[in-house]
C-alpha cells in the first residue's frame, strides 16, 4: 500500500501559493497528499480516516495555530500510522507554552520543538497480565501487587456467585442511577440538530408539532391525485404498451421499467413492480377489500 | 500473549440495538481490531474483572427498562456487594438506542453508563445518544457517535490485523457444507423453535365479517404442566408460505440446490448460529428462518451492493446503505413497507451466496402476544386474541403482518411450538381490592386473563371500561362479559365510538362513571390497569381519572396527577401499552 500524507490547513494559508509549494517540498516525493481544511474536520463536515497517514502536516499562517489544532488531537491522532509523525509548520511562528503539556497529555511523544514534530506511539496496546505465571517461570516482582489486586477482586466475585438466591434480593435502587444531572448531560454525544445535508429534503419528524409533516401529506396527496390512476382490464391486466404508446405516459427519464428504486417522484407507475417494457402486468388475484390502518378506533 | 477481542456488547428488543452491534462489528473487523459481538446475556459475567475493551450498544424498553437479552447480566451488575473496583480493568463505551416521546427516554443506557463508572470501568469516549424522533432517527445518532468512537478507539488500542480495502468484503460469519444426496422426503420438519408444544384448537375471527379488521381469537391446546399468570406472553414463530419460498429461491438462484441438506457451523467460537430447522434443506431454511416478507434493514443495503455486478443496480444499493441516502431508503423502503422479496425481485441481479445469508438476510422474529385466558391446568388451553394487520401503501400489493399473513389460514390440527414468557404485571390483583381495568380494542386480551384469575379466586369487584367502533361489528368477547356480568363479578362500560354521531372513548366512559371511580380508588383502596395502543389512549385515561379525583377532592387539577402519582408508587396503577 502507497505510504500517503495529510496536509491540515486553512484557506487563507492555502491561498498562498509560496507557502502552500513550500509544504509540498517538505513531503517525501513517493508518497501520495491529500489535502484537507482544518475547520471542516473540526465541524465535522470532514471525517479523517483511522490509521491512514505515514505523516501529517499542520500548516497555518495563525499564530495561535496551537488553539486551532488542540481541539482536533483525537482525530488527528487516530488518523495517524502508530509510530507515524505530525508535524507543525507556521508561517508566523508563535509558540504556545501549554501546547508542549497538552501533547503530552493527549498521547504525543515530543520528537522536537523547533519546529514543533510529535509522533503517535508505536505500541499503545496493554498488554493484559494473566493471573497464571509465564512458562518461562520467572517471578516478576512488579506483577505481585498487581495479581494480587486481580485475585482479591475474583475473591469478591466469587463470593457472590456462592451467595445464592438472597444476593438477588440484594441489589442497588437502579432508578437511582437516573439523578437530575442526566436531564442536562454535557458529555453526551448527540447528533446535531435537524440540519438536512446540502441538497436534501428536510423530512417531519415523528411528532412533528410546526406543521412540516401536514404539508408533506398535502404535498404528497396531491402528487397522488395528479398520478393517472391505473385502469385494470377485466383479467386484472394492465396493458403497458397501451400506455407506453399514447402520450400521457411519455418517460422523461425512461427508467420507469425499471422499478421504483430508479422511478421518479412523479412517475405513473410507482407502486408497481420492475417490468420489461411492453409486457402486461398481472396483479394478484385475491384482492380482497383493502383496509386503511386504523389510527383510532 | 493474545490479544483479547473487543467486545461489542448489545441489549436488543426490537432488533434496532443488534443491527447497529453487527454494523460496528463489520466496521472494526474492517479496521483490522479483533472483535466479538454478542447479547449481553451471553457474555460471562465472570469476564468482566479481565482487563477487556467493551462497547455497550441497548436500548430501552417498557417503562425505561432494560431489553430482555441483557436482564442477566443488569441483575449482577445491580448487586450491593459488588466491590468498587470491580471493573477497574474495563475500558468502555455506551450508546443508546431512545425515542424521545417517551418521558424516561434512554434510560436504559444512561443507567448502564452510570452503574459501569460507579463499579470503576474508564469511559475512553463519551456515551451517545440516538433518538427515533430525529430527522434522522436512531441510526443518525449512531452515525455520528460511531464517528467519535473509532477515532477514540484508536488512541486506546492497536489494530490486530490491516485493515480491509474498500473493495473488499469481510468473512462470512458461518460455514456452509452441503451434503451430496438430496432429501426427497416431503415430510414437514416438527417446527421445534420454542419450548412449548402446542397443538392449534382455533383460529376463528371474532370480529364481523363486514367490519374492516380481522381479529381472531386463536387457541392452542398445551401440555397441562404448562402454567402462566396475568400479565404473561405467548411467543408465537411464523413461517414462510410455499409461494413465496419459491419465488426467493429463484430470486437468488438457490433453487437448484433447494432440496439439499445442509450444515451450517459458526466461523467465530463464541458465537452460537440461531435456531435451524430440521431437517434443514435450503427450502427449509427459506422457509422457516430468512424473514422474506419484513423490511430489509441497510445491513442488508451493503451486502447487495457486494453481490451485484449490475453498476446501475450496485450504485443505488450503495446510496441506500450510506447514512446520506437514509432518507432515500426512508422513501423506498420504510414508509412504503417494501419488503425483502419484492426488493430482491426488483434489484434482479443481486445474487448473495448461500453462505452469507444469516449475515446479511433478515431473520424471522417471534411475535408476542398477551395471554388472554387465566391458566387452567385441567384444560390445558391458552387462547389469544391477534388483530391481523393488514394495510395499504403506495404499493399496490396490499402490507400484510409476517405473523398476520402466516396466521391468515393456518390450519386448525397443526402442531407446532411456542413460547411463554413471563410479564411485568405489578398489581396487587390477588388481593381483596377493587379493580379498573381499561382496554380498549386488543387491549382487552391481558385483562380477561387477569379478570378471570380473579373471579376464580373469589374476587367479584371489577370493572371493565372497553371500547371499540361499533357494538356489532368489533364488540371483542362480548359472551365472555355478558356472563361475567350475569354472575355479578363484573361490571363493563362499553364506548362505541362510532355508534353515534358524537365520538365516545374510554375516557368518556371514565368520566360518565366519575363517583364510583372516585369511591373504588379513593375509598376504596382500588387499583387500576390500563392495556392497549399506545398513542394518546393512555394519556386521555390518566387525564380522566386526575380530573375526577381533583374534582372531588376539591384541590387543583395537579392533585389530580400527584394521586396518579401515589398510586404508581404503590404499585396500584400499571399500563401496557404497544
Amino acid at each position: 500500500m502507497q505510504s500517503s500524507t495529510l496536509v491540515l490547513t486553512s484557506p487563507s494559508f492555502a491561498s498562498s501559493e509560496q507557502e502552500l509549494k513550500h509544504v509540498f517540498s517538505l513531503i517525501d516525493a513517493s508518497s501520495e497528499r491529500e489535502l484537507q481544511m482544518i475547520d471542516r474536520v473540526q465541524t465535522n463536515l470532514v471525517t479523517l480516516p483511522v490509521n491512514k497517514y505515514v505523516s501529517v502536516i499542520v500548516a497555518l499562517d495563525n499564530a495561535n495555530w496551537s488553539s486551532v489544532l488542540t481541539p482536533i488531537f483525537p482525530q488527528v491522532f487516530a488518523c495517524i500510522q502508530p509510530g507515524g509523525s505530525l508535524r507543525v509548520y507556521s508561517s508566523v511562528g508563535g509558540n504556545d507554552e501549554s501546547f508542549e503539556m497538552t501533547a503530552l497529555m493527549a498521547g504525543w511523544i515530543i520528537e522536537s520543538k523547533n519546529p514543533w514534530i510529535l509522533s503517535r506511539p508505536a505500541q499503545v496496546e496493554a498488554v493484559p497480565i494473566k493471573l497464571n505465571r509465564s512458562k518461562d517461570g520467572v517471578s516478576n516482582d512488579i506483577k505481585k501487587p498487581l495479581d494480587s489486586l486481580k485475585s482479591k477482586k475474583q475473591v469478591a466475585l466469587s463470593s457472590i456467585q456462592d451467595g445464592g438466591e438472597d444476593d438477588d434480593l440484594d441489589v442497588i435502587d437502579e432508578d437511582e442511577l437516573i439523578d437530575g444531572a442526566d436531564r442536562t448531560d454535557e458529555n453526551v454525544l448527540r447528533p446535531p440538530e435537524c440540519e438536512p445535508a446540502p441538497g436534501k429534503k428536510k423530512r417531519a419528524c415523528k411528532n412533528c408539532t410546526c406543521g412540516m409533516r401536514e404539508m408533506e401529506q398535502k404535498e404528497s396527496s396531491k402528487a397522488s391525485a395528479q398520478l393517472e390512476p391505473v385502469k385494470l382490464s377485466d383479467t386484472g391486466e394492465i396493458d403497458f404498451t397501451e400506455k407506453l404508446k399514447s402520450k400521457n405516459a411519455v418517460s422523461s427519464c425512461g427508467n420507469c421499467y425499471l422499478g421504483d428504486a430508479f422511478r421518479c417522484s412523479g412517475c405513473p407507475y410507482i407502486g408497481l413492480p420492475a417490468f420489461n417494457p411492453g409486457d402486461p402486468i398481472v396483479l394478484a388475484e385475491n384482492r380482497d377489500k383493502m383496509s386503511w390502518m386504523a389510527d383510532d378506533l | 500473549m493474545e490479544v483479547p477481542p473487543i467486545y461489542v456488547l448489545y441489549g436488543s428488543e426490537t432488533g434496532t440495538a443488534e443491527e447497529l452491534s453487527e454494523r460496528l462489528y463489520r466496521k472494526l473487523i474492517r479496521l483490522g481490531y479483533r472483535v466479538l459481538a454478542l447479547p449481553m446475556d451471553e457474555f460471562d459475567a465472570e469476564k468482566l474483572i479481565e482487563p477487556l475493551l467493551c462497547v455497550f450498544i441497548c436500548s430501552t424498553t417498557g417503562q425505561g427498562e432494560m431489553p430482555l437479552n441483557m436482564r442477566k447480566i443488569w441483575r449482577f451488575l445491580l448487586r450491593k456487594r459488588l466491590p468498587f473496583n470491580l471493573l477497574d480493568d474495563m475500558q468502555y463505551a455506551v450508546f443508546g438506542c431512545g425515542d424521545t416521546s417517551y418521558v424516561r427516554y434512554n434510560w436504559a443506557s444512561k443507567k448502564l453508563d452510570n452503574r459501569l463508572r460507579q463499579l470503576g470501568a474508564q469511559s475512553f469516549c463519551p456515551r451517545g445518544e440516538g433518538d427515533e424522533q430525529h430527522a434522522q432517527g436512531v441510526e443518525g445518532g449512531f452515525a455520528y457517535w460511531c464517528t467519535h468512537l473509532c477515532s477514540a478507539l484508536a488512541t486506546v488500542k492497536t489494530p490486530s490485523y490491516p485493515a480491509l480495502g474498500d473493495s473488499e468484503i469481510i468473512p462470512p460469519s458461518y460455514s456452509i457444507s452441503q451434503y451430496i444426496s438430496s432429501h426427497k422426503s416431503s415430510e414437514k420438519p416438527l417446527h421445534t423453535r420454542g419450548t412449548v408444544p402446542s397443538t392449534l384448537q382455533q383460529n376463528n375471527r371474532i370480529t364481523a365479517d363486514n367490519h374492516w379488521q380481522d381479529v381472531r381469537k386463536v387457541v392452542f391446546s398445551i401440555p397441562k404442566s404448562v402454567s402462566w399468570k396475568p400479565g404473561d406472553v405467548a411467543i408465537l414463530f411464523p413461517w414462510n408460505d410455499d409461494e413465496s419460498v419459491h419465488k426467493f429461491l429463484r430470486c437468488l438462484k438457490w433453487d437448484s440446490f433447494a432440496d439439499h441438506l445442509v450444515q451450517v457451523t459458526s466461523n467465530i467460537p463464541e458465537k452460537k448460529a440461531p435456531w435451524l430447522p430440521n431437517p434443514l434443506t435450503v427450502f427449509n431454511f427459506v422457509k422457516y428462518v430468512i424473514s422474506i416478507h419484513s423490511i430489509p434493514n441497510r445491513t442488508f443495503f451493503e451486502y447487495a451492493a457486494f453481490f451485484t455486478d449490475n453498476d446501475m443496480h450496485k450504485e443505488r444499493l450503495l446510496e441506500f446503505a450510506s447514512l446520506e441516502g437514509l432518507d432515500d431508503y426512508y422513501d423506498y423502503v420504510t414508509r412504503p413497507r417494501r419488503t425483502l422479496l419484492e426488493t430482491l425481485q426488483e434489484f434482479h441481479s443481486v445474487q448473495i451466496p448461500f453462505e452469507y445469508a444469516l449475515d446479511a438476510l433478515p431473520i424471522i422474529r417471534g411475535r408476542q402476544y398477551s395471554i388472554a385466558n387465566r391458566c387452567n391446568q385441567i384444560e390445558g388451553k391458552l387462547e389469544l386474541i391477534i388483530a391481523l394487520v393488514k394495510y395499504q401503501t403506495i404499493l399496490k400489493e396490499p402490507r400484510q403482518g409476517v405473523c398476520s399473513r402466516w396466521l391468515f389460514n393456518l390450519d386448525q390440527g397443526l402442531s407446532f411450538n411456542i413460547d411463554i414468557l413471563p410479564g411485568f404485571l405489578s398489581l396487587p390483583y390477588t388481593v381483596e381490592k377493587p379493580l379498573i381495568s381499561v382496554g380498549p380494542g386488543t387491549g382487552v386480551a391481558p385483562l380477561r386473563c387477569l379478570i378471570q384469575e380473579r373471579v376464580n379466586l373469589g374476587l367479584k369487584n371489577n370493572v371493565l371500561f372497553f371500547g371499540c367502533r361499533r357494538e356489532s361489528m368489533d364488540y371483542l368477547l362480548r359472551e365472555d362479559w355478558e356472563r361475567l356480568k350475569d354472575t355479578g363479578s363484573l361490571q363493563v362500560y362499553c364506548a362505541f365510538s362510532r355508534d353515534q354521531e358524537k365520538k365516545v372513548y374510554v375516557q368518556h366512559k371514565i368520566q360518565e362513571q366519575e363517583e364510583m371511580i372516585y369511591q373504588l380508588l379513593h375509598e376504596k383502596g382500588g387499583m387500576v390497569c390500563v392495556c392497549g395502543s399506545s398513542g394518546s389512549m393512555p394519556n386521555a385515561v390518566r387525564d380522566a381519572i386526575a380530573g375526577i379525583i381533583s374534582k372531588y377532592s376539591g384541590e387543583g387539577i395537579s392533585e389530580g396527577y400527584e394521586f396518579l402519582k401515589k398510586l404508581e408508587k404503590e404499585k396500584r396503577f400499571f399500563q401496557e401499552t404497544w
